[in-house]
């Protein structure tokens, strides 16, 4: 299949994916959404769906869990990960940045860049690594969040 | 633009809608667009040991609404999909392509508007009818005003 | 008839109707986006602002019967649907018929849905509120080939908005066996 292709030519490929990837793409921090990530990883705490509680504990408002940081990953950026090698991708590692909170009505928008891509020779043979990033920026211009995802393609 | 209640002519067939084929993928997006977590329709083991299904089930949710798109489109943004009924007499499984379909039964002038009775159901390729049951929709004169919204049925008694 | 599930607990409910529940949230966009994605259907009135449907109703709005749908677990609601603990014989559906409704007293699991029947008023536009009151029309036994089965007819009213604009109202039957 793609036995053939060289190391070379891997690395040469590996090496155009860094760079920014799409537009920015900004999404509205819904109620909804809150209450179904808060709900699916059973964190009850009412920050996330009770305003009042939200701002006595200094909020601005109700305070999105940072899972939901993962909405945005599936819904604002589509990247295709067609490598000219290997069988199988997994989802390898995470790293994240948290700053300022992510609260219902904001507007958050996500900037994507694949910012490292290298091929590694391991005990099955090869595997190439790349790790995107993701910035989330709300309406004033704070930062939110970074997230770095690698990827391993074997 | 919808129907006219002058062109619709009885035994008429509104246009149809296929979908499909429906996969378990379609089935879970459905599931977790609902909050439906029925294990019927993702967890094949339960479906068919426990249950006894032949298969992990299209829910039937999605196909009444599958039913209610069909009356609606052919209303247009001029008719209004005034009542739609049926019922779930059989499952449709993971692989099946389901076809819409809608035949005029009746036709009926009301006050300025129209009023159209359809029978309706959601059809396998193998004819099989999973979900038989009819509609009423009422639809603008040629040349008259589209039905006002939101819809009172009082506009159909003057 | 062996056994007569239609106990004077069952048949007091009879005619019962809840207040006006509201459903979780006001309609937003991302959920309208995944109803209308997962039933497959792009028509504009749900997703486009200047579109003619937009104009007839008022901006974007909710699929005809979304208002059926909306009702789903609150963000403070302790009860996990899921929380049968593991129960390998637990189906995953909540035997609760309606939010605002006490539950129907009868010892049967299975649960069918029968079929429905729509009457269509308005559609929910994005950020409007969904109400809901509920009443036990009917609750009724037969005997099916598998034993008993008790029918339950539930008639829902739907409305949205400060002024309870109505939405839809539904009869639908319920099947236990």
């Amino acid at each position: 299949m793609t036995a053939e292709i060289s190391d070379a030519e891997i690395e040469k490929h590996l090496a155009s994916l860094i760079g920014p990837v799409g537009e920015p793409v900004t999404a509205l921090v819904e109620f909804g959404a809150v209450r179904r990530m808060a709900l699916a990883i059973g964190d009850l705490d009412p920050i996330h769906f009770d305003e009042a509680a939200a701002r006595a504990r200094g909020y601005r408002g109700i305070v999105a869990p940072w899972p939901l940081l993962w909405l945005y990953f599936f819904t604002c950026t589509e990247y295709e990960h067609d490598f000219p090698f290997g069988r199988a991708t997994v989802h390898g590692q995470d790293e994240y940045e948290f700053h300022e909170p992510m609260i219902v009505g904001d507007r958050i928008t996500v900037t994507t860049a694949i910012t490292g891509a290298r091929l590694k020779h391991g005990r099955v043979g090869r595997l190439g690594q790349v790790v995107s990033e993701r910035r989330f920026v709300n309406q004033d211009g704070a930062l939110c969040a970074v997230l770095k995802t690698t990827l391993f393609r074997r | 633009m919808g129907a006219i209640f002058e062109d619709v002519e009885i035994g008429q067939e509104i246009p149809r809608l296929v979908k499909g084929p429906i996969t378990t993928a379609h089935i879970v997006r459905w599931s977790a667009a609902m909050e439906n977590w029925h294990r019927i329709h993702f967890d094949w083991h339960y479906a068919t040991q426990h249950d006894g299904l032949p298969d992990v089930l299209v829910n039937g949710s999605w196909k009444q609404h599958v039913m209610i798109q069909l009356v609606t489109d052919w209303a247009g943004e001029t008719g209004w999909a005034w009542k739609i009924a049926f019922r779930f007499r059989g499952m449709n499984l993971p692989g099946e392509t389901l076809t819409a379909w809608g035949r005029v039964t009746g036709k009926e002038e009301r006050g300025r508007f129209g009023v159209v009775d359809l029978e309706i159901g959601l059809r396998n390729e193998q004819g099989a009818e999973g979900t038989p049951g009819t509609a009423r929709v009422v639809l603008p004169r040629r040349g008259g005003p589209p039905v006002p919204y939101p819809f009172d049925p009082a506009v159909l008694a003057g | 008839m062996a056994v007569n599930h239609i106990t004077d607990a069952v048949r007091a409910l009879i005619g019962l109707r809840s207040d006006w529940i509201e459903a979780c949230h006001p309609v937003e966009a991302s959920e309208v986006r995944r109803f209308f994605q997962a039933l497959m259907d792009p028509n504009p009135r749900y997703w486009d602002a200047a579109s003619p449907a937009a104009a007839r109703y008022g901006g974007p709005v909710a699929p005809p019967g979304f208002a059926v749908h909306a009702f789903r677990r609150p963000p403070d609601e302790i009860e996990d649907p899921l929380g049968a603990d593991g129960d390998p014989e637990f189906d995953g559906t909540s035997r609760l018929v309606r939010r605002g409704l006490p539950r129907v007293p009868v010892p049967l699991r299975g649960v069918l849905n029968g079929g429905y029947e729509y009457e269509f008023f308005s559609y929910p536009r994005l950020g409007e509120r969904i109400l809901c009151r509920s009443a036990y029309r009917d609750i009724t036994q037969r005997e099916g080939r598998s034993g008993p089965m008790v029918l339950i007819v539930v008639e829902d009213e739907y409305a949205t908005g400060g002024e309870f604009r109505p939405l839809l109202k539904s009869v639908s039957t319920l099947i236990t066996r």
